[in-house]
């Protein structure tokens, strides 16, 4: 168990790192010059000499990787070229904001998706299967940014009971949270239906039943139990992808979310914070996933003792 | 019973199976109707999806304009017919290629194995950390706005989906002795994985990346959607229903257009990719989904579900 976390954890931090590169040189081959967004586009050319150097953009490509390195580990990320702000100070910002709408959308997504997805499975190629697959289905292929534009139209234009974008109070929180556990709630139920129905179908179910258990029982122990690793896997999933802001659906709401910010620093080309937001969301993904690599090992005893 | 009657016989079987997958018949005939709207597009399309006509803004449906027109007085039927033509495009050239070269990695590397694929594999799962649409934006950022930098986007986004799932259908394949055989017999690598190791593990593949074009539908019209894409005046989708989010209190129909397009394209994709699996697995229909085949799709839809 000791070495399946130890190299679960050394491989996470090998993926930051590889993260952090990749971003410094895509960084460097975008088009647009920081500088001349800096110092603005009239600047003559001694003022941009004196800003490429207070920036160190004449340093060797090697020296700049590593004081972006050392910037990174003392939490040094540079300033905002829109704000003037710290990057540090607006990723948190944001980020409070995106962890909000998770906060508020998780239990409405396990809840959604598990029981949605038992009861589906449970009573398989019923009518009620059916039209609870159907309704996920479509939960599935609809583009989030057009289902939070339909419920939009529901809830703040038609009925006027919630605001329609902006951020602040909890009924702001509710539209894009809806919009996100409606759409990563039936993900998780489709997968949870096929896993359930998949593992009631097996023969040791079968045995259970035989020797006189109840279905509820066996439905929770035995076949809830040993489907948890990918329903875990799944949910996971979902929540990095909010944790990383779901970039679509906070632009809809103009909800100041990670999202919302980096697809707006990258429209002003504010590149320290396209950096540092980059490298935030793809850091928080792979912390997500460890966590799901970790929780499948303490539910699967396979993992656990083989130690692979 | 003769050979040649059970010969036809199982063909019946196959050809009746197909035509009672639903799934596939509806998802087929909505692709159909899109690409043919996408093919002919200039013949019938009743009006030019570009041509401004103020005179006519925002009128509603009528005998002239099906669907009305939008706020230049662009017929709104006309545009989201040519839109069809756009994304149909755009995923084409994007999941196609993208889909040959990381089929042919990913069976290259099962078929090498060793450091290569150890060193290919850790580079898709880093890749794989990193969130779909963030990768896109990044990317589509940095080559400029435009058709060219969506195509390019999805399809390095694609790519390591593609290795994954290719290499771990090819994996049991690789090592049969057919292969053995041909290999004995003089056979090149490039023949022995183009013609005996593909061959056998297509279904995987396919299935894969039917759903990869619904994603890809989600991802080109998300970035026009972000003003990352497609620009305007061109009538596509994602970037239709952006403009619609102004009108949505006085003209909802201008959003609802083009947003039941997009989710009905990748329905069908979605549709059919499950369809195919099922005539392609005839297990799973039944319940038994083990084979390592299915554990090799599963992994690959892993990436499928975090980038909605």
């Amino acid at each position: 168990m000791i070495c399946y976390v130890l190299k679960r954890i050394t491989f996470a931090l090998l993926s930051v790192f590889a993260v952090l590169t990749v971003v410094f040189f895509v960084m460097r081959v975008l088009p647009g010059d920081p500088v001349l967004l800096i110092v603005g586009f009239d600047a003559n050319s001694t003022q941009i000499s004196i800003m490429r150097e207070e920036l160190g953009l004449d340093d060797p490509m090697i020296v700049q990787f590593a004081n972006y390195l050392k910037g990174f580990v003392t939490g040094n990320l540079g300033v905002s070229i829109r704000h003037g702000t710290s990057v540090i100070q607006e990723i948190a910002m944001a980020s409070s904001h995106t962890l909000a709408l998770v906060a508020l959308a998780f239990p409405a997504i396990v809840a959604i998706g598990i029981c949605v997805g038992v009861l589906a499975a449970y009573k398989q190629d019923s009518f009620l299967d059916h039209s609870l697959m159907a309704v996920a289905v479509v939960g599935v292929c609809i583009p989030p940014y057009f289902l939070a534009l339909l419920l939009m139209l529901l809830f703040s234009v038609q009925l006027r009971w919630l605001p329609a974008i902006g951020a602040g109070s909890i009924l702001h929180l509710i539209l894009p949270s809806l919009t996100l556990a409606a759409i990563s709630g039936a993900s998780v139920s489709r997968t949870t239906r096929a896993c359930v129905a998949e593992c009631l179908n097996s023969d040791y179910v079968r045995t259970a039943l035989a020797k006189g258990l109840s279905r509820n029982a066996v439905l929770i122990r035995h076949a809830l139990r040993s489907t948890l690793p990918p329903i875990i896997t799944a949910i996971g999933l979902q929540v990095a992808y909010m944790l990383g802001g779901a970039a679509l659906v906070e632009v809809v709401y103009a909800y100041p979310g990670i999202g919302w910010l980096l697809v707006e620093s990258i429209s002003a080309r504010d590149f320290p914070v396209i950096q540092a937001a980059v490298i935030y969301v793809a850091s928080v993904t792979i912390l997500v996933n460890l966590g799901v690599d970790f929780s499948y090992a303490l539910a699967d005893p396979k993992i656990r003792k083989g130690g692979s | 019973m003769t050979l040649r009657k059970r010969g036809a016989s199982l063909r019946n079987t196959r050809l009746s199976y197909l035509c009672k997958n639903r799934r596939l018949l509806i998802g087929c005939a909505i692709i159909g109707l899109f690409t043919i709207s996408a093919i002919a597009g200039p013949f019938i399309v009743p009006f030019s999806p570009l041509k401004q006509n103020l005179m006519d803004a925002l009128a509603g449906a009528s005998g002239t304009h099906l669907l009305g027109t939008d706020q230049y007085g662009r017929d709104i039927l006309s545009r989201m017919l040519w839109g069809s033509r756009i994304t149909l495009t755009i995923i084409l050239m994007s999941v196609i290629p993208s889909a040959l070269v990381g089929v042919l990695i990913g069976a290259y590397i099962s078929y090498r194995k060793g450091a290569l694929e150890f060193c290919v594999l850790r580079c898709v799962d880093v890749a794989i950390a990193f969130p779909g649409i963030l990768l896109a934006m990044l990317i589509a950022s940095s080559f400029g706005k435009g058709q060219t930098s969506v195509i390019l986007s999805i399809s390095i986004y694609m790519l390591p989906g593609f290795i994954r799932v290719s290499r771990g259908a090819a994996l049991g394949v690789s090592n049969l002795e057919y292969v053995e055989a041909a290999r004995a017999l003089g056979a090149s690598q490039f023949r022995q994985i183009t013609r005996h190791i593909l061959p056998n593990c297509l279904s995987p593949i396919i299935v894969h990346t039917t759903l990869a074009m619904g994603i890809a539908v989600i991802l080109s019209s998300g970035l026009s959607f972000l003003g990352l894409g497609i620009q305007r005046p061109q009538p596509e989708w994602g970037l239709m229903l952006s403009d619609a989010r102004q009108y949505l209190r006085t003209v909802p129909r201008l959003a609802l257009v083009p947003g039941v397009a997009i989710t009905l394209l990748v329905l069908a994709f979605n549709l059919v990719g499950d369809g195919v699996r099922d005539f392609l697995d005839p297990r799973r229909a039944q319940g038994f989904r083990n084979s390592s085949q299915n554990k090799s799709v599963k992994l690959g839809f892993k990436r499928a579900i975090q980038d909605r």
